[in-house]
């Protein structure tokens, strides 16, 4: 049955976000901060929030989505929700370079896998380690004194670059070696829409714009046994990446700026046709801004989805692509679940109606019901 | 895709090493720099400043290829001065008076007298950029770590 439209109603709903304009921008507003330096504000103290409204609306730009933020109420969906609108009124001037994120200087560089990693362990600013108080970092003990020195890795002396890992494994045969050339099709989804079976690069880029809270309950699911997974991470790196564009006016490659990324490279089980064969496979993620819940989740994702690719039985929900990629994204879930919060007078009057007119034939009785079965 | 190689053979034009300065600088920077400038010609601006998005891709590891990740906002402005050179400028985010004084720099850089003149501007910039990145990388640094594995507890 399809939706009715309704009308009216104006003066009502002009009220309604008057009271959220009220709300948003009192008159007697005690603090008396102007909305620019609110912005910048929550940019700056609510960091995290805007990375994940960054990656979910899959638009870079702190402004925006510190605007969004705002104006949703701290509704993170909400916000995502109006990014994603300005960005479709925006036209794409060009393809920026492919991001080197191994060239990244990083902030934070860690390793589950391996204690030593080319560049040294990096904690970067992280509260990983800390006790999950109120008011923890209101009560740190006064740094270690400049005398101290730091442990550094042994590594990290010899080399300061943040080399892969995985080149590593790679040198020694143990994970699925690159091809060469790229084989499957880098086709914007947002332009595009995919069908099924979807490649791997249209499958990466739904999840890297995907609900970070969807895709942590999918990707928990393949490690309580939902989907065979044993993970490891070879390298969570967050960092500053180059952003480099070739306009065609130029002719040449300009770098024009930094934009944060988190990248996970995740180590799974192993995989061959033959004992000598085998080796570990890859899944991986990565997003805009500091996301590393979602970068990981992202990276068993992708692995859990290569199912059919490695020959494995696609027969956990996680693995199912049809049902991951056509549920992750938040925007068009919440348009669906939420528009039944609009008036469906009509729809409801002709469901009444139905069992109104059920009930005044009392010819089907229940006996004669069971018969018909 | 063509002309990347070749791109990536011959050195970087000084252009693109300016370009990138100003693309990275401040607006108070900027404005501060442009009180440097005796005389700066006279512009027309042939289009923008304006808004809009390039798309960013990223590698998917271990397989070659690339996947969009998202895009970005950028600012583009194109200029024209009074000597003829055209100046351009791509600028992360939305900042049209960035992009506007970053077009007319990139323009007054051309002329070689000019760039013989303000050269060291763009590279005091240059310099300032590398120090701000090197203070990071020195206040990352000092979260490097050596965690100890707890032999014992296996055996």
């Amino acid at each position: 049955m399809s939706y009715v439209a309704v009308k009216g109603g104006a003066r009502a709903i002009g009220a309604a976000h008057q009271l959220i304009a009220d709300t948003l921008y009192p008159e007697n507003n005690a603090s008396d901060t102007p909305v620019d330096q609110l912005h910048q504000q929550l940019d700056q103290q609510l960091r995290l929030g805007i990375d994940r409204i960054m990656a979910e609306a899959s638009l870079y730009d702190r402004d925006i989505a510190a605007r969004a933020l705002l104006q949703a109420q701290g509704d993170s969906i909400e916000a995502v929700f109006i990014v994603r609108a300005y960005r479709a009124t925006l036209s794409r001037f060009l393809d920026a370079e492919p991001l080197k994120i191994s060239d990244s200087q990083p902030q934070r560089h860690i390793s589950a896998a391996f204690k030593d990693v080319p560049g040294g362990q990096q904690l970067g600013a992280t509260y990983d380690y800390s006790h999950r108080l109120l008011g923890y970092f209101q009560h740190l003990p006064a740094p270690q004194s400049a005398a101290e020195p730091f442990i550094k890795s042994e590594d990290a002396a010899a080399e300061t670059r943040h080399s892969g890992v995985m080149q590593l494994l790679e040198q020694e045969g143990f994970i699925e070696t690159s091809t060469a050339a790229p084989t499957e099709e880098n086709r914007d989804i947002t332009q595009i829409p995919p069908g099924f079976p979807a490649s791997r690069a249209q499958r990466l880029q739904t999840l890297a714009r995907a609900d970070e809270g969807f895709l942590l309950g999918m990707a928990y699911s393949t490690q309580r046994g939902y989907g065979q997974n044993h993970p490891f991470i070879a390298e969570l790196r967050q960092g500053s990446v180059n952003v480099e564009i070739t306009p065609p006016e130029l002719g040449f490659t300009i770098c024009i700026g930094q934009i944060s990324m988190t990248e996970c490279q995740m180590i799974n089980q192993f995989h061959g046709d033959t004992p000598e064969q085998a080796t570990f496979t890859r899944g991986y993620g990565l997003v805009f801004g500091h996301n590393e819940r979602k970068a990981i989740a992202m990276a068993l994702l992708d692995r859990a989805l290569r199912a059919r690719e490695l020959g494995e039985k696609v027969q956990a929900p996680a693995q199912d692509e049809e049902f991951v990629l056509s549920h992750c994204d938040n925007v068009e879930a919440t348009g669906f679940v939420e528009h039944l919060k609009l008036p469906h007078h009509v729809d409801f009057q002709s469901e009444i109606a139905t069992l109104r007119a059920l009930r005044a034939h009392p010819k089907n009785s229940p006996t004669e019901h069971s018969d018909g079965l | 895709m063509d002309h990347k190689p070749k791109q990536e053979q011959a050195p970087r034009p000084r252009r693109a090493l300016w370009i990138s300065e100003l693309a990275q600088s401040s607006l108070k920077t900027l404005q501060a720099m442009a009180a440097n400038v005796s005389l700066w010609p006279d512009y027309q601006l042939l289009e923008g400043p304006e808004i809009g998005t390039i798309l960013m891709h990223g590698p998917i590891a271990g397989n070659g290829g690339t996947f969009p990740v998202g895009d970005c906002t950028i600012t583009r402005c194109r200029v024209r001065d009074t000597r003829g050179y055209e100046g351009f400028s791509w600028i992360l985010g939305q900042q049209p008076e960035i992009a506007l004084w970053a077009a007319r720099w990139d323009a007054l850089l051309q002329d070689p007298n000019h760039y013989a003149t303000y050269w060291k501007n763009i590279d005091q910039l240059r310099q300032e950029r590398m120090q701000r990145e090197q203070n990071t990388a020195t206040a990352m640094q000092k979260t490097q770590v050596r965690f100890f594995s707890m032999e014992n507890m296996r055996t």
